[in-house]
């Protein structure tokens, strides 16, 4: 066949339709710009998202790495250097403890180094501001102005001097003048002084024990899976007192990932329906246009490259165009919104909306491949129009064969034959509708659990704990009995103040014997000791004054905590009346069914004869249960009277508060101004749960707000597709309403007809996403939920959106169904379609 | 006094064409009286259709008015209209207008469903037997005849008891012999159901079934003729 060229007259066709359809393109077009748009904008906004979560656990880990290693032996160090896997290595030492200043003897906290590499690099963006400089000299320290007010230095600045006692690694007790060398502000280990590698060096630390030395490892890899994460662990070869801890951000980098690509599955999904609805009703709505194309005698072919040409002029112009806009808002937009927002740039992470190729290309790719995918089948439509049609001709429509009376309303049955009409069309609207609900319901409930781990969880959910700091002492003439009776008269007569727990000490002793003892200082030793446990067992035996421990008693009502926090059932008179007890674990590889029946004798300080000796019931890993001291022997807890008759001195370590009102911030200045009008007040410290949750929540930015603003993004394009969708199939169904107008529908029957089909399509988007979003939604929160937080629906915006979806369902019909009766007489209706 | 079913007074109906306004009806005086089989006929654009169209409450005249069974048109709002259309007014179009998805049976009570009213099933089948599609109610639309839709379309017409039928072009679209059978049909159930019956067609056969012919031409009646012998005439038929 000779070959017709005849793609002049296509082109001048396609140009020419192109202008004479300017209101049915410029749909068409504006579809594309919107989808084009919507597709840059989310990913542009999602990966602003995602760095912002980044920039979270920065500050919530204090700096920019994967993983810790405890203890780092020189061959490990080796291989971590030679590891292609790892980008970079800092390095922390414990290098002592402060114990006293000049302004608070009772002071606790860490003398640190840090290598250039992990302060320079590392903690770098977890800092907001700094002055000065990084310590060089033995004498040199670089502090926040938090860590200077917790030691009694409050008010000195870059420059200053102060002295301080510390304690340096061979356990001795050191006096020394310092200078502030840097001040610091940021997230991270805020209370420690942080010092130069010559104090390090004469510290008599050593990183390769796990009590001095922290290794932190940046991989250059943005995933890894749990089983690359214990191989790389156990290519350490690390030794039993040795760990390795990655953070949330690689050690659940997998899970997070493919949750990410769920929500931009979803959000690719919600723009394809969008093009794909338009670009076919705008096309079938066209049938009989094409239908004259043929009568003049065009081809099959040529109709089809006449469409895809129209088609490709209208995507690259509404790509280009969606892109431009896109950039728009995300770069000029959106950068502003947050900064309205409060988060500030170029501090901590510094947050900034770059263009990365991959964004431009796939939305691109995206919207080609949507607009390719959404015109196939106008384009087949198109092609098969028989040139009768296009005359005048209106074929029978609907299905051909019988069908049985049906029961229920008329209005009802009208309503439900249009939802089962055309299924594939009834289910791309209900998809649509529940996909854009979907991403709305599962960022909502993820930003749920984002607040969630603002609330702090406590030892029995107490507000705030105080601890007397003098009882840390040595020296016993400096203990001082700051927690007295009156002390907590006074806390339980405050307005907001509902309970105060005390948690009774005593100092003791527990005598070596073979049976528990001998066996608990063997795993003690294994696990936290650098020398062997037979060369301390003789010493042990002979003098166990030398290995000190504590009993801690605690009151009736706390029983029912301890209980929670033990991992074996607890015999409540056994343990009151003085026969049992509980023991901290403090990491040690001890469980009961290697206890069962056992028994732990103790003695007390400094008086050998008075002995008591209690079943071991169970062990707790609660924090909350350690004295003043933590020894070598095991932390025994048992019941306040048990403490009182038993030991000729106790003191209250610990108080536990609960307020009326959670996070009651007046009864907290209440307690704090009491704390502190003490006499011996700075010797007391104290452990809130209000400021933690701020601190937590300083952290987290305005995560939450920028997260609601893509879920409102997405939520939108779900709707904007239903609304969008619902308008063209009740302008296409002009002539079927008008003729139930002509045989005497009323307007307001029309009405309820249209609301029936709209409340039944919301049922079937709310049972999709009820359903399937829901499903999705958990396995997404569930894959990225490495705080542990409990699944659960946020209530509100889960209604509003149910509400808002109705209420859409409702209005959209009927404006469309008046939009349409203004459209002419009845006949012409009737006529026009 | 003489009844008449429907009587129209200077009725006018213009339309605005870009430039120019197109007289679809022009200064129309128009009675019908009750239980009256009437044909008009036209050219096509002669205003038959325009004129059936406002006496069944479908378009707006642009001045005059229309009467149907005593009531004023224009004193009625949308609501009234609808509801006087599938009360007073039963239609039947050219080209049918059923709903594709309700089936025959469905097609034919749904005037009365939508008034809410109760069927009368009796009634219905006898109408059904009478058009001869009483074996075809669980049907769709889409699986018969033209000429069965259009009997279907009838049935729906007549079910609701109206008043008055308004037929336009109802054999249109149909083959001669189905015509005839459909217009046959639609004058024994018009008879059998005490109906006034307007019907406009093209067919100068078919419109010799009626009692009388209305010729219309450019918006204007332009002549009246009884068909039948003994019924009472009105002016002399200026159309041959």
């Amino acid at each position: 066949m000779l070959a017709n060229n005849n793609r002049k007259v296509i082109d001048r066709m396609a140009a020419g339709s192109l202008k004479h359809n300017r209101g049915r393109n410029l749909i068409i077009f504006l579809s594309i710009v919107l989808a084009s748009f919507m597709l840059f904008s989310i990913f542009t906004v999602g990966i602003t998202y995602f760095q912002m979560q980044k920039v979270q656990n920065i500050r919530l880990n204090g700096g920019e790495y994967d993983a810790v290693m405890y203890g780092i032996t020189p061959e490990q160090r080796e291989k971590c250097e030679n590891d292609p896997d790892i980008r970079r290595v800092g390095i922390l030492a414990l290098s002592g403890y402060l114990e006293a200043t000049q302004g608070d003897d009772t002071v606790e906290a860490a003398c640190i180094w840090c290598d250039p590499v992990l302060w320079d690099e590392m903690m770098a963006p977890a800092r907001e501001w700094v002055k000065g400089t990084y310590p060089r000299e033995e004498n040199q320290v670089m502090v926040t102005e938090e860590g200077l007010e917790k030691a009694g230095l409050a008010g000195l600045t870059v420059g200053d001097r102060f002295r301080a006692r510390y304690r340096d690694g061979d356990g001795n007790l050191l006096d020394k003048e310092f200078e502030i060398s840097g001040i610091w502000e940021g997230y991270g280990t805020k209370s420690a002084f942080y010092v130069s590698e010559t104090f390090y060096r004469k510290s008599g630390c050593d990183i390769s024990k796990v009590t001095c030395g922290r290794y932190h490892l940046d991989f250059d890899r943005v995933i890894m899976t749990k089983g690359e994460q214990e191989a790389f662990i156990e290519s350490m070869d690390l030794g039993k007192q040795q760990a390795v801890f990655f953070t949330g951000d690689l050690g659940y980098s997998l899970p997070i990932f493919f949750g990410l690509c769920g929500l931009v599955l979803v959000t690719c999904l919600c723009a394809y329906l969008l093009i794909y609805n338009i670009l076919y009703l705008s096309v079938a709505g066209n049938v009989r246009y094409y239908g004259l194309l043929q009568t003049v005698g065009m081809t099959g072919r040529q109709i089809r490259r006449l469409i895809r040409r129209q088609m490709t002029i209208l995507g690259c112009g509404g790509i280009v165009c969606g892109l431009i806009m896109g950039s728009l808002v995300s770069f000029f937009l959106f950068p502003s919104v947050i900064r309205a927002l409060g988060i500030r740039a170029k501090e901590a992470g510094e947050i900034q909306i770059s263009l990365h190729p991959m964004v431009l290309l796939l939305t691109v790719a995206l919207a080609v491949l949507t607009i390719y995918l959404g015109s196939r089948k106008p384009v087949k439509l198109a092609v098969s129009i028989s040139p009768l049609e296009a005359a005048g001709y209106r074929p029978a429509q609907g299905k051909t064969g019988g069908r049985k009376r049906r029961k229920g309303g008329l209005l009802f049955r009208l309503a439900w034959d249009q939802i089962w009409k055309d299924k594939k069309k009834s289910l791309v609207i209900m998809t649509s509708l529940a996909a854009g609900l979907s991403v709305f319901l599962c960022i909502s409930t993820l930003l749920e659990s984002q607040a969630a781990r603002t609330i702090v969880t406590n030892h029995m959910n107490n507000d705030i704990t105080i601890t007397n700091d003098s009882l840390r002492k040595e020296d016993e003439e400096e203990h001082r009995d700051i927690l007295s009776a009156s002390f907590m008269e006074e806390l339980s007569r405050l307005d907001g103040v509902s309970a105060v727990y005390p948690l009774l000490y005593g100092q003791i002793t527990v005598p070596w014997e073979p049976d528990f003892a001998d066996q608990w200082m063997e795993e003690f030793y294994d696990k936290w000791m650098m020398i062997p446990y037979e060369e301390d067992r003789s010493e042990y035996q002979q003098y166990p004054e030398n290995f000190g421990s504590v009993i801690l008693g605690i009151s009736e009502e706390e029983f029912p905590y301890l209980q929670e926090v033990t991992d074996t059932t607890l015999d409540r008179e056994a343990f009151l009346s003085g026969k049992s007890c509980v023991l901290y674990r403090n990491g040690v590889e001890l469980t009961m069914e290697k206890l069962e029946g056992k028994q732990v004798t103790c003695a007390e300080y400094g008086d050998r004869g008075n002995t008591r000796t209690f079943e071991i019931a169970g062990f707790t890993d609660e924090g909350y249960y350690t004295g003043p001291m933590l020894g070598t022997l095991p932390t025994i807890i048992v019941s306040e009277s048990v403490v009182r008759d038993f030991v000729e001195n106790p003191r209250i370590c610990k108080i536990g508060v609960r307020y009326t009102k959670e996070y009651d911030e007046n009864t907290e200045h209440e307690v704090l101004a009491l704390v502190q009008s003490n006499p011996d007040g700075n010797a007391l410290s104290w452990d809130s749960k209000l400021e933690t949750m701020q601190e937590v929540k300083r952290a987290q930015g305005n995560m939450r707000e920028v997260g609601l603003g893509i879920a409102l993004i997405l939520a939108l394009i779900g709707i904007l597709n239903y609304i969008n969708t619902v308008t063209g199939n009740i302008q296409s169904r002009q002539r079927e309403l008008a003729i139930l107008e002509s045989i005497g529908m009323t307007d307001r029957q029309r009405n309820r007809m249209l609301v029936t089909e709209g409340l039944l399509y919301a049922a079937g988007s709310l049972l999709l996403t009820a359903t399937l979003g829901l499903g999705i939604t958990y396995l997404v929160y569930q894959s990225m939920n490495y705080m542990m937080v409990p699944f659960s629906v946020p209530f509100w915006p889960a209604a509003v959106m149910t509400a808002f979806l109705i209420l859409v369902c409702i209005l959209i019909p009927l404006a469309a169904g008046k939009y349409m009766t203004g459209k002419g007489s009845v006949m012409e209706r009737v006529r026009l379609s | 006094m003489e009844k008449y079913m429907v009587r129209t007074e200077n009725l006018k109906k213009y339309y605005r064409l870009g430039e120019n306004t197109v007289r679809a009806l022009d200064r129309v005086d128009f009675d019908v009286r009750e239980r009256e089989f009437i044909a008009v006929i036209g050219k096509s654009g002669s205003g038959k259709s325009t004129l059936l169209h406002l006496i069944g409450g479908l378009d707006v005249p642009t001045s005059g008015e229309v009467y149907v069974d005593g009531r004023k048109l224009s004193d009625m709002d949308r609501e009234q209209l609808a509801i006087f259309r599938r009360r007073k007014v039963g239609f039947v179009f050219q080209n049918y207008n059923l709903v594709p998805d309700l089936n025959v049976y469905e097609n034919v009570v749904l005037p009365i469903e939508l008034d809410g009213k109760r069927i009368d099933k009796e009634f219905v089948k006898e109408i059904l037997e009478l058009l001869q599609i009483a074996d075809k109610t669980e049907a769709l639309p889409g699986m018969l005849s033209g000429g069965q839709q259009q009997r279907v379309a009838i049935a729906r017409a007549v079910a609701a008891k109206p008043a008055i039928i308004l037929a336009d072009e109802p054999t249109g679209n149909l083959d001669t012999a189905s015509g005839h059978d459909v217009m046959g049909l639609l004058k024994v159930a018009a008879k059998q159901f005490q109906q006034t019956v307007i019907l406009i067609t093209h067919d100068r056969d078919i419109a010799q079934m009626a009692d009388r012919i209305v010729h219309i031409e450019d918006g204007r009646i332009v002549g009246s003729k009884d068909t039948a012998p003994g019924t009472k005439g009105g002016d002399s038929y200026a159309g041959e």
